[in-house]
C-alpha cells in the first residue's frame, strides 16, 4: 500500500489503527490526533445526510439517523466531492437496511428526500406563455394530441406508502420533531410530484396513484389524449391542473391539426 | 512580527480582490447580506456548493455577485493526491467559474481523494520530492485548465508523515517558485499547526512565499486535550477569530502590506452581524495599516 492508501484506510472504519506511516510520536498521539481526522471526514459525511433527508431523521430519531448514516459512509463511501450529489445514495441503502423492517415506508421517505435535492439543484428551464394552456383547452382537439416536454426540475415517484402526507405534516410543522402525523395511514399508496417555485423551493404535490406512470409516459413523448384516457377521470384532472398550474412543464408541443 | 523583513508584493494577482475585508458566503445570510448597507468587500463560496446545474443557489450567487466581488475556493480537488486530478471536476469548475465570473480561485495544499473515494477533509502531505513533483504539475493543470493563476492555502495539520524532507514553508516556497501560483496565507491554519506541532509560528510565517500571498484567511479554532492532556487545537471555522490569532494578524499586514483578508466561519454558523463584525475588526486592522503607511 503507498502512503495514501494507508492514511485513507482507517478514515471511515473506527477499527482500524491510526497508520504507520505518521511521524513517530508515540502511539496514543498518533491514535488521538488521527481521530481528528476520522471524524472530520464521518462529521461531514453525517451533517450531509442530516441536511438532506430532515424528515426521514425526524421520523427515525437523532441517533438512530446518525448511526444509519455512519454505516452508510463506511460501506458507500463517497466518490465524488460534491456531497450534495454524494447524498443520492442514502435511498438506496435504507432500502436495503433493517430501518425498513419496522417501518417500511422508510424507504419511500428516503426516496422522496433525495429526489427534493436533485429538484433544488436540477437545471433552470422556461415556463410556457401564460395563456398557452388557455389557447389549447378552447381546442380539445389540439390538446389531445399535444406532447409535453417537462421540466428539468421537477420529478416524480410511484410510493407504496403515503410519503408526501408525511412529508407535508413534517413542513407544515413548527419543528421537524413537533410534526403531527395523527390521522395519516403510511399504507395508503401516492405518488408524488415535485417541482420548484418561483423562489426556487421544491414544491411536493400528492397525486392519485398512476400518475407517475403517465408523467414517465408523457416523458416519453406520449400524447395527452392517450396518456390521460389510461387514468381514471379524477386522476385525469388532478394530472392535468397541475400540468397546466405549476412549474412541471417547459414546452408544450402543440401539432399542427389538419382540418378534417 | 520583527523576524519578518517586509516583502515587496511581486507576483500579486491583478485586479484579483478588493484590500478589504471578506466573509464566507452562507446561503441563510443571503437576505442580510443583500439588505446590508455597507456590505463586506468581498464574500467567498466553497465551489462544491455550486456545481448543481441550475436552482437557487446560482440565482443567489449571481445576485451576491452583482453586489459584492466573488471569491470561489475549492474543497475538493484534492491537489496533493496521488491519483491524477479528476478531469471531470476539474471541467465543473471551469464551468462554474466561466458562468459566475470570479475575482479569484483558490484551493489547498492537501488531498481528499485516493483510490476514486472522496473523503470530505483536507488530509496532510509527506512534503518530499515525490510529492513536490506532483503538486506542481497538479497546480499547473488547474491553472492551464482555468486559464488563470491560483491561490494555494497552507493547512491545518494535527499529523504528519515519517520521511518527508522539506519542511512545509519550504515546500510552499518551491510550489510557488515552480508553478508561479500564489499563496493563500491562512493565518489561523499556521497558528493551530504550529501550535500542534511545538513549532515557531513567527519563524513559519516568515519562511513562507510572503511576496505571492494574494489573500488572507482567518477563522476560530477549538482547543481539546491533547493524549498527553496538553492542548490540540482543531480548525473548526466554528468561533470568533482567536486573540493570538489577530495579533499574528497584525503582524503579518505590518510585513507584506494590506492585503484582502476573508474571515470564515462555518460550524454552528451565527447570525450575519456576528460574522459582518469579525470583518469589520480586519477591515479596522487594514485601516489602520493604511494610515501607519501614510503617517
Amino acid at each position: 500500500m503507498n502512503a495514501h492508501a494507508d492514511f485513507a484506510a482507517g478514515l471511515l472504519q473506527p477499527t482500524l489503527p491510526a497508520p504507520a506511516v505518521l511521524h513517530a510520536v508515540d502511539a496514543a498521539t498518533r491514535e488521538h490526533r488521527y481521530a481528528v481526522h476520522r471524524n472530520n471526514s464521518t462529521h461531514a459525511l453525517v451533517g450531509a445526510f442530516e441536511d438532506g433527508f430532515p424528515v426521514l431523521r425526524a421520523l427515525v430519531g437523532a441517533d438512530c439517523f446518525a448511526h444509519a448514516a455512519r454505516a452508510c459512509a463506511r460501506a458507500m463511501p463517497p466518490r465524488t466531492p460534491v456531497l450534495a450529489e454524494h447524498v443520492q445514495v442514502f435511498p438506496a441503502f435504507i432500502a436495503d437496511g433493517p430501518l425498513v423492517d419496522a417501518l417500511p415506508y422508510l424507504a419511500d421517505v428516503a426516496r422522496l428526500e433525495a429526489a427534493c435535492l436533485r429538484v433544488f439543484h436540477a437545471a433552470d428551464a422556461p415556463s410556457p406563455p401564460l395563456d398557452a394552456w388557455q389557447r389549447l383547452q378552447a381546442d380539445p382537439q389540439r390538446l389531445a394530441a399535444t406532447r409535453l416536454r417537462l421540466h428539468p426540475a421537477c420529478a416524480w415517484l410511484a410510493c407504496t406508502h403515503a410519503v408526501v402526507d408525511l412529508w407535508q405534516a413534517h413542513m407544515r410543522a413548527e419543528s421537524m420533531e413537533s410534526a403531527d402525523l395523527a390521522g395519516i395511514d403510511p399504507d395508503h399508496a401516492q405518488d408524488a410530484l415535485l417541482w420548484r417555485d418561483d423562489d426556487g423551493l421544491v414544491q411536493v404535490a400528492a397525486l392519485p396513484p398512476g400518475c407517475a406512470a403517465a408523467l414517465d409516459a408523457l416523458q416519453a413523448g406520449v400524447a395527452l389524449l392517450p396518456v390521460l384516457s389510461r387514468l381514471p377521470g379524477d386522476a385525469a384532472a388532478t394530472l392535468l391542473a397541475h400540468l397546466a398550474g405549476d412549474g412541471v412543464v417547459t414546452d408544450i408541443l402543440v401539432p399542427t391539426v389538419e382540418a378534417t | 512580527m520583527r523576524a519578518m523583513p517586509p516583502s515587496p508584493r511581486a507576483g500579486a494577482p491583478g485586479p484579483g480582490l478588493p484590500v478589504q475585508a471578506g466573509i464566507g458566503f452562507k446561503p441563510r445570510h443571503f437576505r442580510a447580506l443583500m439588505d446590508d448597507p455597507v456590505p463586506p468587500g468581498f464574500v467567498e463560496v466553497h465551489a462544491e456548493n455550486y456545481l448543481g446545474a441550475g436552482g437557487l443557489p446560482h440565482r443567489q450567487l449571481a445576485a451576491v455577485a452583482a453586489r459584492v466581488p466573488v471569491s470561489v475556493h475549492g474543497v475538493g480537488l484534492s491537489i496533493g493526491g496521488m491519483d491524477p486530478l479528476d478531469r471531470g471536476h476539474l471541467a465543473r469548475l471551469r464551468g462554474l467559474l466561466a458562468r459566475h465570473p470570479a475575482a479569484q480561485f483558490s484551493e489547498h495544499l492537501a488531498w481528499s481523494s485516493h483510490g476514486g473515494i472522496h473523503y470530505p477533509d483536507l488530509l496532510p502531505l509527506r512534503y518530499d520530492a515525490a510529492t513536490l513533483a506532483r503538486v506542481c504539475a497538479h497546480v499547473s493543470q488547474v491553472q492551464d485548465t482555468l486559464g488563470r493563476r491560483i491561490l494555494l492555502e497552507n493547512p491545518s495539520t494535527y499529523v504528519a508523515f515519517a520521511g518527508g524532507d522539506h519542511d512545509e514553508p519550504g515546500f510552499l516556497r518551491e510550489v510557488v517558485r515552480r508553478t508561479g501560483c500564489g499563496l493563500l496565507l491562512d493565518v489561523n491554519n499556521a497558528y493551530v499547526s504550529c501550535r500542534n506541532h511545538r513549532r515557531d509560528v513567527q519563524a513559519y510565517i516568515a519562511a513562507l512565499p510572503l511576496h505571492a500571498v494574494g489573500e488572507i484567511h482567518l477563522a476560530g479554532h477549538a482547543v481539546v486535550a491533547d493524549a498527553d492532556g496538553g492542548e490540540l487545537l482543531v480548525d473548526d471555522h466554528g468561533a470568533e477569530v482567536d486573540a493570538a490569532v489577530w495579533a499574528l494578524y497584525r503582524d503579518v499586514l505590518a510585513a507584506i502590506g494590506p492585503t484582502p483578508t476573508l474571515v470564515e466561519w462555518d460550524t454552528d454558523v451565527p447570525d450575519y452581524p456576528v460574522l459582518r463584525a469579525q470583518a469589520a475588526i480586519a477591515d479596522a486592522c487594514l485601516r489602520d495599516l493604511a494610515r501607519a503607511n501614510a503617517a
